[in-house]
């Protein structure tokens, strides 16, 4: 249903901007909107990297001050808990992503310790944000049904139940992944929380294309993440859904960085093969 | 609160021991008609030649006066009627008299007399409508709509380009209380809000109330939009037809038993889908298309003196469709998106003695917006519905007590069961059923009110109210009061000051996350958690009838305060599309999650100044507003001015009538710009977070648009020209018109929207900006036959 609405947003989007006269505007009379840094980094104790990402937002209005490629590469990046502190190393430059790196080895990401990442470059940009691993208290299961005929294609369900930790508000990311020959891809990426304090189990039920479930390489995997990772990841969608909706309620991307824009997040995960 | 209730106690009182009172008198009462349909006229003001004396006819277009034994001159004044008629009667003893005024026709001369009703009524802040000025204004594709003329007017600020939504005094779309025939519409826009709902040639009357509410209305925080639909001529048969580029009408009415039942049909189509087929299947696509309609129907009955009954509907719908069928593949799909709006009402009018006038009303009100989609490939099939609605049903009565010539009191009670269906949704696939529906919400709307309209001394008059309200939803129950209060001061005949303060309270939300009227608007209950919607405003006027040479114009300037508390607003990166979406996975999201709270505070100064009489008729309107919300979860709890807050607006309307076959029709308007939020970073972030949080592999997004502070720029300003020419010849059986309306006569580009683009792959983001209506010449052709 959600997908029906969205297309009919978007046909209805196309035709207004159809019918409509196109203008450019010159001398916008808007402060002016300098570059900011963007930080990314989810945390996984089960991960033997340690990986943070820079990258950079620009502003659109005759921005004064720029970040380039080169002030993210040379950022000073660390990471501390509980008074330790270490550097990240640069990693890679992925098109505009620069990543930094560090070893599990040199600090081990535990369930309920909490960590901050600071990356700074003189006066270009200087970000601190922060982060709790959840505690590893959940488990999972799941039964598929199916395939059921539709006249567009066959499907399965996929019912997955969350042993949830009581007396909390949990966050959870439901996620499949599949490693067919032409394309290894999330196909499926649901993030959901429960009540406050009322349930002990949540259930949610995913409809996965018989294409992908026969291919016999999909892999259901439940994160619990935390709060931040979850506004985030939700506002990033609802971000992307209502780019290029003139009509749309403007949606601020949820930040947790200090300094500049992004993420500082962390996640349990737990795998099964479906 | 305590004070208001001493006053009415105090007014209690004062009625039963004052001289006036005491000494005897006689009553006339009647009702003020239209001379030829006998259409009762509300608002009208009848007042004693000579004195003081005056009433103001109420919604059913009932008078009552209560006068010593003696000889009086009446005169009677309503907006676009003959006001120099007087009434002579020697009242020796209770009676009735039925007033009956003809149209103004403004090609005779003029004398002018008296006052106008404005500086003598008590009401402020509210504007009646003269049904033929709706009809004369130049419309867009020549489709007259009451809204596009209610935007004209002070206090009253302008939405998007094109869009049918209206804001009064800083207040949303959603607080305008919108009525036809006592029934709510809670859509009142068709083609997603350029058009509105009503159909000009079925309505009687238009009153648009923005401020000094008397204690009747309530429910909505900003505005009471009261229209009333025909009668039907008691006397004889007539109609009217029109064709326009976009849509066709027709409207009848007549007598069905001569001068005691009539009916009036109006109905009108839109017809551009049935036009496009022919050439879509020329050219081998699919059959798509949209239409909208809309029908009035209302017959009512004089059983005796003392009671009628009427019954009204309005059905109107909405329709978007796309089929597809290929042979080859043995594949269909059709795909239909409808709305619409179902109102019904009831009305039972009695005159239980020449003093007391009561009604009883019930009516229903349905909104409903619906998607369908049928999908078949061979033998199987696949249908989906989704179905959102909103559902009235209510009960009301009122009394009109006209206690003395000094106390007009008026009491009354409402009920009214809202049952709101925010999602059903509807799978079958090869004979297998499956529904699932969101939680629907049935609450209850109680409202108890009595006012009293106090003419204190020969200059000073008050009208002092009190309204209850209780609404239960679930297991919540909200109580208010809310203390109503109006005084007049007459500084000369042609001079009065008014002042007033309102609280008002808002039991229903509407949710959109659009800038314009979409159908997929949500409305939705005060609950536990979301709590109505308040508001306190404070005004104050002056106003005046200008006698220039023979000419006579009205003045008014008043100024406003406004606060209002629990206002909604969607939550920053919340989105219509996820409430009680029942595909969602997990916990299911209600509204409730989605919006958040705040304050808001809107204040300005109107001007209106008007000529009502005469060949050359018109208005010029202007208004000095401001308005800021402020939410904790919005804008870093920053306050901000919304999308609909205009500093500066302007409109100037004149109707020329050269001679009985032709008249002349403009209008200019004009206003600063809305604010709106532009992004300000494209941002590259990695969109498809990875599964284990490693990042050495990722690949950024680049484009993602990011938003600072909430609505810090402002778009250029509004302003266009409409004319229109109208042609009339009579007939053999009537009167044909022609008309030529030209919209945007010198082409201003106004601004639909904003967008920022890039003009080629990779290149620098520009703002662009859209509009979508320049210059368009429409004819019309409608034809009055009797």
């Amino acid at each position: 249903m959600r997908y029906t609405v969205y297309k009919l947003i978007a046909f209805l989007s196309l035709a207004y901007t159809m019918s409509s006269c196109r203008k450019e505007v010159t001398n916008i009379p808007l402060a002016q909107a300098d570059d900011m840094a963007i930080l990314q980094g989810y945390l996984n104790p089960d991960l033997d990297t340690i990986t943070i990402a820079l990258s950079v937002a620009s502003g659109i209005t005759k921005n004064k001050k720029t970040i380039t490629q080169t002030d993210l590469e040379h950022a000073q990046v660390t990471i501390e808990s509980n008074g330790v502190v270490k550097p990240l190393q640069f990693l890679t430059n992925n098109y505009g992503l620069v990543v930094f790196y560090l070893k599990r080895t040199e600090l081990p990401i535990l369930s309920g310790s909490t960590y901050t990442v600071r990356a700074k470059n003189g006066d270009k940009f200087s970000m601190e944000a922060m982060t709790t691993v959840p505690a590893p208290d959940f488990d999972f299961s799941f039964e598929t049904t199916g395939p059921f005929h539709s006249a567009s294609s066959d499907i399965y369900r996929i019912k997955t139940k969350v042993a949830d930790i009581r007396g909390q508000e949990n966050f959870y990311r439901i996620n499949i992944y599949s490693e067919m020959p032409w394309n290894n891809s999330n196909v499926a990426i649901y993030y959901v929380t429960d009540d406050h304090d009322a349930t002990a189990e949540i259930s949610t039920k995913i409809e996965l294309g018989a294409y992908a479930k026969d291919s016999g390489t999909c892999t259901l995997s439940v994160s619990n993440i935390s709060e931040e990772y979850y506004k985030f990841a939700e506002s990033l969608n609802t971000l992307g859904n209502t780019d290029g909706n003139p009509f749309a309620e403007p949606t601020r991307l949820y930040t947790n960085v200090q300094g500049g824009i992004g993420i500082l997040a962390s996640m349990r995960v737990k795998y099964k093969a479906l | 609160m305590k004070s208001t209730i001493v006053s009415l106690s105090i007014v209690g009182a004062f009625a039963a021991t004052s001289p006036a009172f005491a000494q005897a008198k006689l009553t006339l009462s009647g009702f003020v008609k239209e001379s030829n349909s006998q259409e009762t006229l509300p608002g009208a003001v009848i007042k004693v030649k000579g004195s003081e004396t005056f009433v103001t006819t109420n919604e059913y277009g009932f008078y009552s006066l209560s006068l010593p034994q003696g000889s009086y001159e009446l005169e009677v004044y309503f907006p676009g009627y003959v006001s120099n008629k007087t009434f002579t009667i020697d009242l020796n003893s209770s009676q009735k008299l039925d007033m009956d005024i003809a149209p103004q026709n403004t090609l005779e001369e003029v004398t002018v007399t008296a006052q106008s009703g404005q500086v003598a009524n008590l009401r402020m802040g509210t504007h009646q409508l003269e049904i033929d000025q709706i009809k004369n204004v130049p419309a867009l594709l020549g489709e007259k709509d009451v809204f596009k003329v209610i935007k004209l007017l002070p206090g009253v600020q302008k939405g998007q380009e094109g869009s049918s939504g209206f804001n009064v005094r800083g207040g949303g779309v959603d607080q305008n209380l919108i009525i036809l025939d006592d029934a709510v519409v809670y859509n009142a826009s068709h083609l997603f809000g350029f058009f509105s709902v009503f159909n000009g040639d079925a309505l009687k009357g238009v009153e648009l109330i923005k401020g000094g509410y008397p204690a009747k209305y309530g429910e909505r925080l900003s505005s009471v939009l009261n229209m009333t639909m025909k009668e039907g001529d008691k006397e004889k048969f007539k109609g009217e037809y029109g064709i326009g580029l976009l849509s066709s009408r027709v409207t009848i009415e007549g007598p069905i038993v001569k001068n005691k039942a009539s009916f009036l049909l109006s109905g009108r189509r839109t017809y551009a889908d049935v036009l496009a087929q022919p050439i879509l299947k020329a050219f081998g696509e699919s059959p798509a298309g949209y239409y909208f309609y809309d029908m009035n129907a209302k017959v009512n009955y004089q059983i005796n003196d003392r009671n009628s009954i009427y019954l009204s509907g309005y059905f109107g719908r909405d329709k978007f469709y796309i089929n597809f069928k290929d042979r080859d593949m043995e594949s269909s799909a059709k795909n239909n998106f409808s709305w619409g709006n179902a109102t019904g009402t009831f009305r039972w009018n009695m005159i239980l003695n020449p003093k007391l006038f009561a009604n009883l009303t019930f009516n229903y009100s349905n909104y409903n917006m619906s998607v369908y989609m049928k999908e078949k490939f061979g033998s199987d099939t696949y249908i989906m519905q989704y179905l959102s609605s909103i559902d009235d049903i209510g009960a009301k009565y009122d009394l009109s007590y006209y206690a003395s010539a000094r106390h007009t009191i008026k009491a009354g009670y409402k009920i009214t069961r809202h049952l709101f269906k925010p999602s059903v949704y509807t799978t079958i696939e090869n004979q297998d059923k499956k529904i699932t529906q969101a939680d629907d919400y049935i609450s209850w709307e109680n409202n108890l009110y009595i006012d009293d309209e106090w003419k204190i001394t020969k200059s000073l008059a008050a009208n002092l109210g009190l309204r209850g309200s209780s609404f239960t939803t679930n297991a919540k129950t909200y109580f208010n009061l809310e203390p109503r209060a109006s005084v007049r001061y007459l500084l000369n005949d042609l001079t009065s000051v008014k002042a007033s303060y309102t609280v008002m309270n808002q039991y229903m939300h509407l949710v959109s996350s659009t800038g314009i009227n979409m159908p997929t608007d949500l409305w939705i209950p005060a609950t536990e958690r979301v709590a109505p919607q308040r508001a306190k405003q404070y005004s104050a006027g002056l106003f005046r009838d200008l006698q220039i040479g023979k000419q006579m114009f009205n003045l008014s300037l008043e100024g406003y305060y406004k606060d209002m508390s629990n206002i909604v607003s969607y939550k920053e990166g919340a989105s219509f599309m996820s409430i009680g979406d029942p595909t969602d996975n997990g916990k299911p999201i209600t509204f409730e999650d989605n919006v958040t709270s705040g304050t808001g505070k809107s204040y300005g100064a109107e001007l209106m100044f008007q000529k009502q009489k005469g060949r050359f008729t018109g208005w010029l309107s202007y208004t000095l507003s401001w308005t800021k919300y402020h939410f904790a979860e919005i804008n870093n709890g920053e306050w901000f001015y919304p999308r609909h807050d205009r500093r500066h607006d302007v409109n100037l309307v004149g109707f020329y009538e050269i001679n009985k076959k032709i008249r002349l029709n403009a209008l200019f308007t004009f206003a600063t710009g809305n604010p709106v939020m532009l992004p300000r970073y494209e941002a590259n972030i990695v969109g498809n977070i990875p599964v284990d949080g490693n990042l050495s592999g990722s690949n950024v997004y680049n484009g993602y648009h990011l938003y600072t502070d909430r609505n810090t720029y402002r778009t250029e300003a509004y302003h266009r020209m409409d004319l229109g020419i109208q042609f009339m010849k009579q007939k053999k059986n009537g009167v044909r018109t022609w008309e030529l309306s030209f919209y945007n006569v010198y082409n201003r580009q106004n601004p639909f929207f904003y967008n920022m683009e890039s003009s080629s792959f990779m290149s620098e983001q520009k703002l662009y900006k859209y509009t979508i209506f320049p210059f368009i010449p429409s004819i019309t052709y409608s034809f009055k036959f009797s």
